[in-house]
C-alpha cells in the first residue's frame, strides 16, 4: 500500500471495503427481506449503511490526523471512536421503536457485516503484505496479458 | 439479589413495572459503558504501538497505518457488540 497517492492508506482500505459491501450488501438485504419482510430490508439496510459509513469516517479521521503529527493522530483516533459510537447510538435510538425497525436483523447484520468485511479485507491485506505483488492497485499480468491479481 | 428484589416489587403494583424498566435501562447503560471501555483501552494500545513503530521505521508507515486501521476496526467490533446488547436490553 506504500504507493498510494497522498498516503491515505486507510481511505484505500475503506474504499475497498465499500466496494466489497456493494457485492455483499444486497445479499444481506435480500436475506433480511426473505426472513423479516420489509422491516428486514430497512433494518439490514440501516446496519449496512452504518457499518460502511463507520469505516469511511474512521478512515477519514485517521488520514486527517496522520497529516499533522502522531499526537494529533492519537487524539483524533480516540475522539473519533467516541464520536462514532455516539453517532451510531444517536441514529439507532430514535428509530428503535419505529414499526419498520426489527432489532434481531439489525443487530445480526451490524455485527456480521462489520466482522465479515473486516476479515475479507484483512485476508487481502495479509496476502499483500507477504506478497507485495498482490497489493491493491499493483497489477500483475500473466504472459497472456490478463490481470491475475484483480481484487 | 436484584432479581429477587425486582420480583417482589413486581408483585406490589404498576409502579414496580416502571421501577423494573428503570433497572433495565440502568443495566443497559452500564453494559454499554463497560463494553466501550475495553475497546477504548485496546485502541489506545493499538495506536500507541503503531506510532512507536512509525517513529522507529518511518519508511514502513504505510504498512503500519494500514494494519493499525484494521486493528482499530477489529477492536471496535467489541464496542458494536456492546451496543447491540444495549439496544436489546433497553425496555
Amino acid at each position: 500500500m506504500g504507493e498510494r497517492a497522498g498516503g491515505a492508506y486507510e481511505r484505500a482500505v475503506a474504499v475497498a471495503m465499500a466496494r466489497r459491501s456493494l457485492v455483499v450488501g444486497p445479499v444481506a438485504v435480500g436475506i433480511g427481506a426473505a426472513v423479516w419482510g420489509w422491516a428486514g430490508v430497512w433494518s439490514v439496510g440501516l446496519a449496512v449503511v452504518l457499518v460502511v459509513a463507520n469505516f469511511a469516517v474512521g478512515a477519514g479521521i485517521i488520514a486527517w490526523g496522520a497529516r499533522y503529527s502522531p499526537t494529533v493522530l492519537a487524539a483524533a483516533v480516540l475522539v473519533g471512536y467516541l464520536a462514532r459510537l455516539g453517532v451510531i447510538t444517536a441514529v439507532v435510538l430514535p428509530v428503535r421503536t419505529s414499526g419498520w425497525f426489527e432489532t434481531v436483523p439489525f443487530a445480526s447484520a451490524l455485527i456480521l457485516f462489520h466482522l465479515g468485511l473486516l476479515v475479507w479485507e484483512a485476508r487481502h491485506i495479509v496476502k499483500s503484505l507477504g506478497l507485495p505483488a498482490l497489493r491493491q492497485g499493483h497489477e500483475v499480468r500473466s504472459s497472456r496479458g490478463s490481470v491475475w491479481n484483480k481484487s | 439479589m436484584l432479581h429477587i428484589l425486582a420480583q417482589s416489587l413486581a408483585q406490589t403494583g404498576t409502579e414496580a413495572g416502571e421501577f423494573l424498566d428503570g433497572l433495565k435501562a440502568i443495566g443497559a447503560g452500564l453494559g454499554y459503558g463497560l463494553a466501550a471501555v475495553g475497546p477504548g483501552v485496546g485502541i489506545g494500545i493499538v495506536v500507541g504501538n503503531a506510532i512507536s513503530a512509525m517513529a522507529r521505521q518511518p519508511e514502513s508507515a504505510g504498512m503500519v497505518r494500514t494494519t493499525m486501521f484494521l486493528g482499530i476496526a477489529f477492536t471496535e467490533a467489541l464496542a458494536l457488540i456492546g451496543f447491540v446488547v444495549f439496544i436489546l436490553l433497553l425496555p
